[in-house]
């Protein structure tokens, strides 16, 4: 179609394969459970037909949500393509016609890993196996709880990776029991760690004159890797290295 | 005629006493989750005089005020939709701290909710909209852990429903139920945060029921712990109601009786093992989670005495277990419109199935927001019934092939709310036998009761409605004995307490919840429901008691 037509077609209405797509989306993956119920007539999220939005503000809910609400940014889960023709049929519910000469993107080339490290990926972030998986301690690609701070370096192998220690990592006690600890603030009067007894690590916050903090604990990576075999730690290796830049 | 039941409720009141007293200590009064205080200085005779004592503005509004307040010692603990927790003098509102929780930067899971915290060893437990469990010191506000529970970002959960505290551990269940999620129930010690135990309510590969489960299904198929249990203390059994198997509308991919999704569980409160389970939807295919409340009373039943769980499904059926052994002893509708079955049978079999289909509407009673929603039911010992609030809507649902993602939204299907067939969608308050399920009296509402229901030795019933009336009924005939605007809906839970002689009823209001914010799509009139968040305290005039 070349650009005259697409002006004009535009001019008059969304194109109607648009607002198809953008429909099959929207019942997909806004109209469904409790959220904006079918043609956006408002289910446990408000109403979205005929409520005077503009554009834009579709366009930007859309794609970036609603921080404290259940309205998440779809941009980073639907593909533009997808994202475009479902902004275009939320603002046909609302009456507005578009603006001309536009047309969906194409969808960007996704970058993907190379496979050993896409299993790595998800084998740190394996929920099969629970609390015993890396992300339960460290954040990477923006997933998993960030008890460690970034990884400063990725060890060379699996015998380094299980013998690898925390510096931070030292031995506490309170109430008369010694157990790994990583001191978060120290203070002169509260003094805030994590417990690494046992994951989950647990963030505790104590009186610092009740609170004695000793020598560097013999806590190493071995202690909590159980759960993976030796070739899997190597893909998770091998994952780290794609992805984090210290 | 009224005295021969009273007998035996007064006989099994002796062995299992769930009513609470000066204090509300529990989300559910006490661990047997009855919302019965023995209080009566509030009864029949002098209900009308009731005033407002005090209000607590929150000043957090984003979905309402759900909470349960817990009051200990005359001081009220009371939790918003953002895990913001006041500490509240009970007397006169007064704060005493407040613990500030970070608010979220990013979108929250299934939007941010908060039924409620509980409390023990000092210390204040409150789930997180971003799935962290954290005690706060009970005299100061101040952090004494924190721990993650999960990552909300990956797992499609999050925390909304009130910890449970049992012995030395606080139990805490998690939303993810429409999500690509495998639930579980996490028990920790109160003293310092480290994890106790863990309970998958799906079983992994090698434990018996993983067999239930069609292929991987099991790692995605919900069975998501998101209301709160309860704890029998001479049984040591923590009891807790597990919610529907995902894909929620289409089965396809999990073929199986789906184990232990729609099933109440039986944990040994130390290990967390399970003693028994009972399914009471073997593969649901209707989003009829078992999550909701556990009451746990003796009763007779055909001539023995029974250590008894009420348990009502979202399906509308009210089920009746012995909860030493899990069987199955009985069960009746609080529904008038149901067509997702024609009933159950004498051993607990579900007869007459009407399945959604693929690609096409069914229409199906009640719908996927229930024949009752979370918010809770009441049982009296004093007339050995317990007190329902059903919702009588129905829904086209609409069953999809879906593949699962993790963490994200895994409903297989569309659901679409209506009427039932003949009439406008309304609700119901009513009593029924606790036991025989013989309905005593029924009170009729024109919009859906979605706040939990109190009852009191005053023989006084206590809940809320959308338009902002708070209300008490007769308990043993459900005549409307005095009613309140408190300027916004109810979502929350009533409780009551006394103090220095005084008795007080404190009810959260504050419209909102994903259900609450539905009703626009059955009555447009519904749009117009004001938002809230404030704690209204009641009590007699001084001088009036």
């Amino acid at each position: 179609m070349n650009r005259l037509a697409l002006f004009l077609l535009a001019s008059l209405a969304w194109p109607q394969d648009l607002l198809t797509r953008g429909a099959a989306v929207f019942a997909k993956s806004c109209a469904t459970g409790y959220c904006h119920g079918l043609k956006g007539a408002a289910a446990g999220a408000p109403r979205l037909a005929a409520r005077g939005f503009d554009e834009a503000h579709i366009s930007n809910v859309t794609s970036n949500g609603v921080p404290g609400t259940a309205m998440q940014a779809f941009a980073s889960i639907l593909p533009e393509r997808d994202l475009t023709a479902v902004v275009a049929y939320v603002a046909s519910l609302n009456g507005i016609t578009p603006r001309a000469g536009r047309t969906p993107a194409a969808d960007p080339p996704k970058p993907s890993l190379p496979p050993e490290a896409a299993r790595g990926r998800a084998l740190f972030f394996d929920s099969t196996r629970g609390l015993a998986r890396c992300s339960t301690c460290h954040q990477v690609d923006g997933f998993g709880i960030p008890v460690a701070g970034p990884m400063a370096k990725i060890p060379g192998g699996v015998p380094e990776l299980r013998e690898l220690r925390t510096p931070h990592v030292r031995m506490a006690t309170l109430d008369g029991e010694s157990f790994p600890a990583l001191i978060v603030t120290p203070g002169s009067r509260r003094t805030t760690f994590y417990d690494l007894t046992t994951p989950p690590p647990v963030l505790r916050t104590v009186d610092s004159s009740d609170l004695k903090i000793g020598e560097a604990a013999a806590w190493s990576h071995a202690i909590v890797l159980g759960s993976y075999r030796e070739e899997e730690l190597a893909a998770i290796l091998t994952f780290l290295r794609a992805v984090v830049r210290p | 005629m009224r005295s021969f039941p009273l007998l035996l409720v007064l006989a099994s009141a002796y062995a299992q006493n769930g009513a609470t007293h000066d204090d509300w200590p529990h989300y559910g009064g006490t661990q047997l989750s009855w919302r019965y205080s023995a209080l009566d200085q509030i009864n029949t005779s002098n209900v009308q005089k009731l005033v407002p004592v005090w209000a607590f503005q929150t000043g957090d509004y984003e979905m309402g005020l759900q909470a349960t307040p817990i009051v200990s010692d005359g001081v009220v603990y009371l939790s918003t939709s953002h895990n913001q927790v006041y500490a509240l003098d009970a007397a006169t509102g007064r704060p005493i701290w407040q613990y500030k929780y970070p608010m979220p930067t990013t979108p929250v899971v299934y939007g941010p909710q908060n039924r409620g915290v509980a409390i023990g060893d000092g210390k204040v437990f409150e789930g997180t909209y971003d799935n962290y469990l954290v005690a706060i010191d009970q005299k100061t506000g101040r952090e004494v852990w924190k721990v993650n529970v999960d990552d909300a970002r990956q797992c499609g959960c999050n925390i909304t429903g009130a910890p449970l505290v049992v012995k030395d551990k606080v139990i805490v269940g998690g939303t993810g139920g429409d999500s690509a999620h495998r639930g579980y129930l996490t028990a920790f010690y109160m003293k310092t945060g480290r994890l106790a135990w863990r309970f998958y309510t799906i079983p992994g590969p090698g434990e018996k029921g993983n067999e239930t489960w069609k292929g991987d299904s099991w790692k995605f198929g919900g069975g998501a712990t998101w209301m709160t249990g309860s704890f029998d203390p001479a049984l040591n059994l923590v009891y807790w109601g597990v919610g529907n198997a995902a894909a929620d509308l289409y089965a396809g991919d999990r073929e199986g009786a789906n184990l232990y999704a729609n099933s109440v569980v039986a944990l040994d409160a130390d290990s967390g093992k399970m003693r028994w389970y009972y399914q009471e939807v073997p593969k649901d295919v209707w989003d009829f989670d078992s999550s909701y409340e556990c009451v746990l009373l003796d009763r007779e039943v055909r001539g023995r005495m029974r250590k008894l769980l009420i348990h009502v499904n979202k399906g509308g059926f009210t089920f009746l277990l012995d909860r030493v052994t899990g069987e199955f002893l009985g069960a009746y509708p609080i529904v008038e419109n149901y067509n997702w079955i024609s009933g159950i049978t004498e051993d607990g079999k579900l007869a007459g199935r009407k399945e959604p289909v693929e690609g096409k509407a069914v229409n199906i009673c009640p719908s996927a927001i229930g024949g009752k929603s979370w918010n809770q039911i009441a049982y009296s010992p004093r007339t050995g019934w317990i007190y329902t609030p059903s919702i009588e809507v129905c829904n086209d649902l609409i069953a999809n092939h879906q593949e699962a993602q993790e963490g994200r939204s895994f409903i297989g299907g569309n659901w679409v709310m209506g009427a039932p067939p003949g009439r406008e969608p309304y609700s119901h308050l009513d009593a029924y036998d606790a036991v025989t399920g013989k309905r005593q009296w029924t009170f009729p509402y024109k919009y859906i009761l979605l706040a939990s229901i109190l009852a009191t030795a005053g023989d006084l019933l206590f809940t809320g409605d959308p338009e902002g009336f708070f209300f008490a009924l007769d308990a043993r005939t459900g005549a409307k004995l005095w009613s309140f605007q408190t300027g916004s809906g109810h979502r929350g839970s009533a409780v009551t307490y006394s103090i220095n002689g005084r008795q007080y009823v404190a009810t959260p209001t504050g419209w909102g919840s994903l259900v609450g914010r539905g009703l626009a799509g059955l009555w447009p009139e519904a749009e117009t429901f004001r938002g809230g968040s404030t704690l209204m305290v009641f009590a007699l005039p001084e001088g009036a008691r």
